[in-house]
């Protein structure tokens, strides 16, 4: 049994990891990289170590010293998160192979699924759906793009290593693709340590619908209902919920037991998740599965009551799930908001800066799980999130109720964040209306545009700090203190 | 006093009377009643609604959120600061990175002509390759970057200066 976890990974899901471990009576150790050393998960964990400079290829991708340092501090597993190496099949076989538990599924599950070209042709013998494409470790870049002619443009190039939409292009004639194929390979190099890159066929105004699944070492499989992650911008998810408005009860079902079967047919040992594309007629196409926590778990929790990271950690000991399917049932909605550092008007450019000021979001229904608190550094090495707010309710529309008041009550000065965009994405009529496709941005452009403009109030809010100075050096009482307690209504 | 925000310099002054903050941002008179008043935190009422703003003071900026978006306004000592230390105006941009990343693709040469909405670099930062875009139509005069390099968030690394003749059609 796991006494002590070493967490690979920072940020929020380096703290939701190290509470679940406290839970459990489990010890945790953080690690974290030179400019990392006052990070929240840092303080959070019962002890720490520090594993190299900032660049991730030399601390948070350093799998020899990672391992190395999970001996030395006496911990007898490693937990990968997200990102990073979550999904580096090598990395799962060193952390065993040095006689540690890995907090994943097995080798071959996580060598199999990885790779496309494997993963695709399993799920076409487990009678999964899959997409028209064209995988090769070999092949070049000329034969990739008479194959790309052959599945008919619009095609998508997708690094073979990682989700996230890191490495990936849309490309629509052949005169572009050479640089887009280019350009993919060199983002899938940076992001996941390898260039291998694929080609598929584009399917137009899709939804990205996606199961979280769970299997153990005894060959029991389950699915926990479905995600709707089609908010994306630049391929990446943003806003993400569950139930799906496009799903209904038989189609829920339906891709709920083909999930089921994808991981069955890998001997899938941990928690994961199947990403399906769903088109306008209702039909599903695999896309990949996710062998490692995902960052919209929590939404999945408020609604089936099952702690995701808890049955992670007990699959790796080699527990038997105590679910059987018929015991998942899903109540209500739930919402995530992911607040990344960045720029939402100008094309989502992450910005980064230290947090001077941070109030997160209380209330009922209301869940926040944060990598961030007053004082932190967000740094350009790594990915710009910083917190997710999880809202859940018995209906949507209480559900995006509370949402709309946690992204006005969250506040996060010092850094540039994504909350007035998310907002107006939670007040656009087509995604009240349900119409939520992977275009959504491009086709609602008008969620782009400030329509509460408040920069001169704002502007005259800021005069108040130099009123509250001169009174200070004054030896007068600050303007609050003059001001008082007023309340609406109240005579003088 | 003087603030800047958007490369825009926004007039700013106010007094307290009673309750009430009074000023002039630009050329709009805005009055607000201030309800209640702690750190980094005022309640206000303007135009019969109810706003709360989250302040905060840092170095050459100030912080301001309301409804749930942030304002952010450097500080200007004196107005030909700003010119100086931007070095842009309608007719010239300077192309700088959003934050420290690596130089991937620099698509252009001195002497080039880039139309408005040009991508005329490629960097990545937090493992994401972004494409600067130019605002403008012009030419340009200056490259200061070559792929491969590592920039900070405050590094010009293309200047372009708009078209003079493209201008008069």
């Amino acid at each position: 049994m796991i006494k002590k976890i070493l967490i690979a990974n920072r940020s929020e899901i380096a703290c939701r990891i190290i509470r679940a471990a406290k839970e459990m009576g489990i010890k945790t150790v953080a690690v974290y990289s030179e400019i990392d050393k006052e990070a929240l998960h840092v303080k959070l964990a019962d002890e720490s170590a520090l594993i190299g400079p900032a660049p991730t290829n030399q601390s948070y991708l350093n799998q020899e010293i990672l391992i190395e340092t999970a001996l030395k501090m006496g911990a007898d597993a490693i937990h990968p998160g997200y990102g990073f190496l979550s999904e580096n099949y090598q990395f799962n076989q060193k952390v065993r192979d040095a006689g540690l538990t890995y907090i994943a599924p097995n080798v071959e599950a996580m060598k199999l699924l990885g790779s496309k070209t494997s993963s695709r042709q399993t799920m076409i013998d487990a009678g999964v759906p899959v997409i028209n494409g064209f995988q090769s470790d070999t092949a070049s870049i000329d034969e990739f793009k008479s194959k790309a002619i052959e599945i008919g443009f619009p095609v998508l190039v997708k690094a073979s290593a990682g989700g996230g939409g890191k490495g990936m292009r849309i490309v629509r004639s052949a005169d572009e693709f050479e640089d887009a194929f280019n350009a993919s390979s060199r983002e899938a190099k940076s992001a996941f340590g390898d260039a291998t890159v694929f080609v598929e066929k584009y399917v137009e105004n899709p939804r990205h619908i996606e199961f979280q699944v769970a299997g153990d070492s005894h060959d029991n499989y389950i699915h926990l209902y479905d995600r709707e992650c089609s908010i994306q911008r630049r391929h990446q998810k943003v806003i993400e919920e569950t139930p799906s408005t496009a799903l209904t009860e038989e189609l829920r079902k339906t891709m709920g037991a083909a999930a089921v079967e994808a991981i069955r047919a890998v001997n899938y040992d941990s928690v994961g998740t199947v990403e399906f594309l769903l088109d306008d007629d209702g039909k599903f196409y695999f896309l990949e599965v996710n062998t490692r926590i995902q960052v919209e778990h929590p939404i999945t929790e408020m609604t089936t009551g099952i702690d995701l990271l808890k049955l992670q950690i007990d699959i790796a000991n080699g527990k038997e799930m105590t679910y059987k399917q018929s015991d998942i049932t899903q109540r209500g909605h739930s919402i995530e908001c992911r607040v990344y550092a960045e720029d939402a008007e100008k094309d989502f450019i992450p910005t980064g800066g230290k947090v001077l000021y941070h109030r997160p979001p209380t209330g009922l229904g209301m869940r926040y799980d944060t990598g961030i608190t007053t004082g932190s550094e967000i740094s350009p090495y790594y990915d710009p999130i910083m917190s997710k707010i999880i809202s859940y309710g018995s209906t949507r529309e209480e559900a995006i109720e509370r949402m709309k008041l946690a992204l006005k009550e969250t506040v996060i000065l010092g850094v540039k964040t994504s909350m007035d965009f998310m907002y107006r994405v939670l007040c656009n009529e087509n995604f009240l209306a349900g119409n939520t496709y992977t275009n959504f941005l491009d086709k609602n452009p008008e969620v782009f545009e400030i329509n509460n403009d408040n920069s001169e109030l704002a502007a005259l809010v800021t005069t108040l700090i130099n009123h509250s100075q001169e009174t200070e050096n004054e030896d007068t009482p600050l303007p609050w203190q003059i001001i008082g307690e007023w309340e609406i209504g109240a005579t003088k | 006093m003087k603030l800047k925000r958007n490369n825009e310099i926004i007039d700013v002054d106010s007094k307290i009377v009673d309750s009430k903050l009074i000023g002039q941002v630009n050329d709009n008179e805005l009055s607000i009643t201030i309800l209640s008043s702690e750190e980094n935190i005022v309640k206000i009422l303007h135009n019969n609604e109810i706003k709360e703003a989250v302040y905060i003071e840092d170095r050459d900026k100030y912080y301001v959120q309301i409804d749930g978006k942030q304002y952010i306004f450097g500080k200007v000592e004196d107005e030909e600061d700003v010119i100086a230390g931007s070095g842009e105006s309608e007719d010239i941009e300077n192309i700088v990175p959003p934050m420290p990343g690596t130089i991937i693709k620099v698509n252009v040469a001195v002497g080039d002509k880039v139309k408005e909405g040009e991508a005329v670099i490629v960097v990545e930062a937090m493992k994401m390759e972004t494409n600067l875009y130019t605002r403008i139509t012009g030419k340009v005069t200056k490259v200061n970057a070559k792929e491969g390099d590592r920039v900070d968030s405050d590094t010009v690394l293309v200047v372009i200066e708009k078209d003079e003749v493209e201008e008069k059609d």
